[in-house]
């Protein structure tokens, strides 16, 4: 060891506080009151997925004449539904109905989708659904249910081909369209006998999947840079990438729906939304291997967003030493809480609090706007003061760090 | 307290009700959404009652005296049967 070296560490050991200060006792305690609620918060999420899953069942036979119209009877054979009509016995076939559930956004789409003895699609209808309100909302405003009437089993049914698709709820679109051409053609492989070649999914890698992977490349060596210079112009550069491309452009940031849908297992077709897979397969990676937050630091949109204001109105890293500590704890509870009740009601898309559509897409409720509203006045004076005191996403990349260092110092421990 | 301690306390308090009510009115829209679907087409809603149709006896109408139709020249007759739809063309 060289002599500097040595002499380093001997002022440093003499500056370290002593193991019996009261500054070590203090941050000792704070070290085991984060273990105890992080412990505690793991159980209750745990709890929270399994009411979720045990919550997750329903009886759709009363709904099936909805879908099959005519319907008088209606008998459940075989995991699918068979509708029949006739005065006075019923006993002409008019349709068969099933289930089929498709991942949109945030979460399952689940329908009930009813054809005639011909493999016409004659109703749908949404039996349980957890995508994000906005986009629902959008499917329903734009009539899209309404295109796939008349269509058949032997029709593509595919945004772009014999459907439209719905600007601002492209993947919640592209989901309802999946799980009617999944269940039309089972009907019509199943009941009514036809012989259907099989398809391949294509896999979509577009303009998304290679932005998101530029920018984690970007992230990856501005990280490393040591030059100040390089590093501070590569964040702007991704930053403002982010915020138009991942923002404005696709409207395909992360949030906290993407973790809870992870968490409950409804994962999409990874052929349709490989951006889904990179996205989080990316932060978590990251997270896991190195400790660092890939996103928020690097390409956030909302981020930057903020950011960009914060330049404007003169912004300050404002963190008064008497709140700091409460206000992280708040933050943490308001992510924790969300997580919790998104798992417990299988609502992932429902509990997204963030206001990212609603700046990005112009689609949100009331309260969000008011949310936008107050978050780009305060980013004026303050320095990201969604990221710092509201957003779930940080707590939840924090968490897994932690989780990691448990498993560092538990690794540590079995090696010596 | 300061000032400005005071003005992020209300900026957090006002946020955290916010997010409670996006939440709420989250789960509140997406349980309205169950059920939605093409039903707007065929009319049929969950746990609707159908309209009865009503029925007429058609035996106990009273009889209609017998006239015969005739055109009485107060109107043009129709001269030709309404388009089916072809689209026209103006010059």
């Amino acid at each position: 060891m060289s002599p500097a070296k040595a002499s380093g560490r001997v002022v440093a050991e003499i500056n370290a506080p002593r193991p019996d200060s009261p500054r070590v006792a203090a941050r000792q305690r704070e070290q085991r009151r984060t273990r105890i609620v992080t412990a505690v918060a793991f159980l209750v999420l745990v709890a929270a997925w399994f009411y979720g899953y045990l919550q997750s069942s329903s009886n759709l036979l009363p709904r099936v004449p909805n879908v099959l119209p005519g319907a008088t009877r209606v008998e459940h054979q075989g995991g699918i539904y068979v509708g029949y009509s006739g005065n006075p016995e019923p006993n002409e076939v008019v349709g068969y109905a099933g289930t089929s559930k498709s991942i949109g956004y945030a979460g399952p789409i689940e329908l009930l989708v009813g054809v005639d003895p011909a493999g016409t699609i004659v109703g749908v209808e949404v039996v349980k659904h957890r995508e994000t309100p906005s986009f629902f909302r959008l499917l329903k405003e734009e009539q899209f249910f309404e295109q796939l009437l008349g269509l058949s089993y032997i029709d593509p049914l595919r945004i772009g081909q014999d459907l439209d698709g719905v600007g601002g709820a492209t993947i919640s679109a592209e989901a309802v369209a999946a799980a009617v051409r999944e269940q039309a053609r089972a009907l019509a492989s199943g009941p009514i006998g036809a012989d259907l070649p099989r398809s391949n999914e294509p896999i979509r890698f577009g303009m998304p999947e290679v932005l998101l992977i530029g920018l984690y490349v970007a992230g990856y060596f501005g990280h490393r840079s040591r030059s100040r210079n390089a590093k501070v112009w590569i964040r702007r550069i991704t930053l403002i990438a982010g915020a138009i491309g991942l923002g404005f452009l696709f409207n395909k940031p992360l949030t906290i729906a993407n973790f809870i849908s992870l968490i409950s297992g409804y994962w999409p077709d990874w052929h349709t939304n490989l951006y889904w897979f990179l996205l989080l397969g990316g932060i978590l990676f990251v997270t896991s291997a190195q400790g660092k937050n890939p996103y928020c630091t690097w390409f956030c949109p909302f981020g930057a967003i903020q950011e960009g204001l914060g330049r404007i109105g003169g912004a300050k890293l404002y963190r008064p030493c008497a709140w700091h500590t409460r206000l992280q704890w708040l933050q943490r509870g308001l992510a924790f809480g969300a997580v919790a009740v998104g798992l417990a009601l299988r609502q992932p898309g429902a509990v997204s609090y963030e206001p990212f559509g609603t700046i990005f897409d112009f689609t949100g409720s009331t309260p969000q706007w008011i949310l936008l509203a107050l978050v780009v006045l305060a980013s004026l004076p303050i320095a990201r003061p969604f990221c710092n005191y509201l957003c779930p996403i940080s707590p939840i990349v924090d968490y897994i760090g932690e989780v990691r260092r448990w498993a560092k110092n538990l690794a540590d421990k079995v090696r010596r | 307290m300061n000032a400005k301690q005071i003005g992020l306390l209300i900026f957090v308090g006002v946020c955290t009700v916010l997010v409670a009510a996006t939440v709420l009115a989250g789960i509140e829209e997406n349980r309205q959404a169950i059920g939605a679907g093409t039903e707007e087409r065929y009319s049929y809603s969950i746990g609707a009652t159908p309209t009865p149709v009503p029925t007429v006896d058609y035996s106990e109408l009273p009889e209609m005296p017998s006239v015969p139709a005739q055109y009485d020249g107060g109107m043009d007759p129709p001269t030709q049967t309404p388009d089916q739809g072809e689209d026209t063309i103006d010059t």
